[in-house]
């Protein structure tokens, strides 16, 4: 089973403002071909950060006004998010290496 | 160690060769840019090589670019005996990225805390190949790494292949791709700055706003026509080559960079039949 959580804006403020855990939004279209092959990596680092980090996605055409909100201006676009405030933005297909050296700061509560 | 062992019996060994050999569906879905997007489980199920392998294969042959590879495909399957487990030539691959005497990216750390840490990484895939190597300890190697980096300086683009290279393959064997499309770059990149003709930084800007140009117009002119459903990319390519031709300015840069561009894959078809030779003699050596 997928740790990718498919989110809305409706189901936001739930799966990411007021998570107890650090979670990385991956704002990503349909369309986008970056975007699907970032999904390998992400799911690797979903299953190594499992209790950590939680990943969620968010498909800008669906979900328009969350992209809007953050400035999301091209695909895909990572938004960590930490006690509700964005602490990390990258943008473009990320490779495990890319994740590890963004997240692991954010592990295990030590930051 | 998983328990994934080659073909399962020669005569799916060769019918994975005979597909390979015709481009058939098998090569299709695996060895070509789909692969980049595509789950490759059953690559693994249906023909036993290990999921890093697997991972592996498609980056090592330019994702089918072209028809080069298909000869190193065909050797590496016959070399690759019935029954054997092959996760180590995948780790024995992506070692290389690190160790190559020539392509190596040892050679581009100085020594200090990030070759130290890169190291560190290097002996860990190094002692996956016998053991098991558990997660924290991966994760305490990737921590350092990007620590030491944060404090000293090195090629970005190194660090974040050998970041790649962190990751227990039985977990994480997408890694391996990771590690090969970080390593194209940088050989790029590479041959790109020490290419014979480049681009002065005007000329370089001077072709950068051209493109910019040229794509903004025809898709300003696409978007005031009905029929733009039918409008794909290769209809784009057409239509942009059509207006480089007819600026007498822009054309003949356009014609050095493609000059240059045919260089550099000169170049990097060169690594890749160094890598692909290694990966090949490598696999002679497999005893199951």
């Amino acid at each position: 089973m997928s740790l990718l959580k498919v989110t809305t804006v409706d189901r936001f403020e739930d799966d990411v403002l007021s998570s107890s855990i650090p979670v990385l939004v991956d704002f990503h279209a349909a369309w986008c071909g970056p975007c699907k092959a970032s999904v390998p990596a992400l799911e690797d680092a979903a299953r190594e950060f499992e209790g950590e980090i939680a990943f969620v996605k968010v498909d800008i055409d669906q979900e328009p006004k969350l992209a809007e909100a953050y400035g999301v201006q091209s695909v895909p676009t990572f938004i960590l998010i930490k006690d509700r405030e964005p602490v990390e933005r990258f943008i473009g297909q990320v490779s495990r290496g890319k994740l590890a050296s963004v997240l692991e700061p954010y592990a295990g509560g030590s930051q | 160690m998983t328990a994934y062992r080659a073909f399962g019996n020669e005569a799916t060994k060769q019918a994975l060769r005979a597909d390979i050999r015709a481009k058939g569906p098998v090569y299709t879905a695996w060895l070509t840019q789909a692969s980049m997007e595509g789950d490759l489980t059953s690559i693994s199920q249906d023909y036993g090589l290990h999921p890093a392998l697997a991972r592996l294969l498609p980056a090592l042959g330019a994702f089918g670019q072209g028809d080069e590879a298909l000869a190193f495909y065909d050797a590496l399957l016959e070399a690759i005996p019935v029954g054997a487990e092959t996760g180590n030539i995948a780790r024995r691959a992506v070692l290389l990225a690190w160790t190559d005497p020539i392509y190596g990216r040892a050679q581009r750390v100085e020594a200090g805390p990030v070759r130290e840490a890169c190291e560190a990484v290097i002996a860990l895939v190094r002692q996956s190949m016998a053991t098991s190597v558990d997660r924290q300890t991966w994760r305490a190697a990737r921590a350092r790494l990007a620590q030491a980096q944060r404090e000293g300086s090195a090629p970005d683009k190194v660090i974040d292949l050998v970041l790649s290279l962190a990751w227990d393959l039985e977990q994480a064997p997408g890694a391996v791709q990771d590690a090969m499309v970080a390593w194209t770059a940088q050989l790029s990149a590479e041959a790109d700055a020490a290419d014979e003709d480049p681009f002065t930084d005007a000329e370089a800007a001077f072709f950068k706003s051209t493109m910019d140009r040229i794509t903004e117009e025809i898709i300003a002119t696409r978007s005031n026509e009905s029929d733009g459903d039918d409008f794909n990319y290769e209809a784009f390519l057409e239509e942009a080559n059509r207006r480089w031709a007819v600026d007498p300015v822009a054309q003949p840069l356009k014609l050095r960079s493609l000059a240059r561009q045919t260089r550099i894959k000169a170049r990097l078809a060169q690594w890749r039949s160094v890598v692909q030779k290694k990966v090949v003699d490598d696999a002679t050596t497999l005893v199951v």
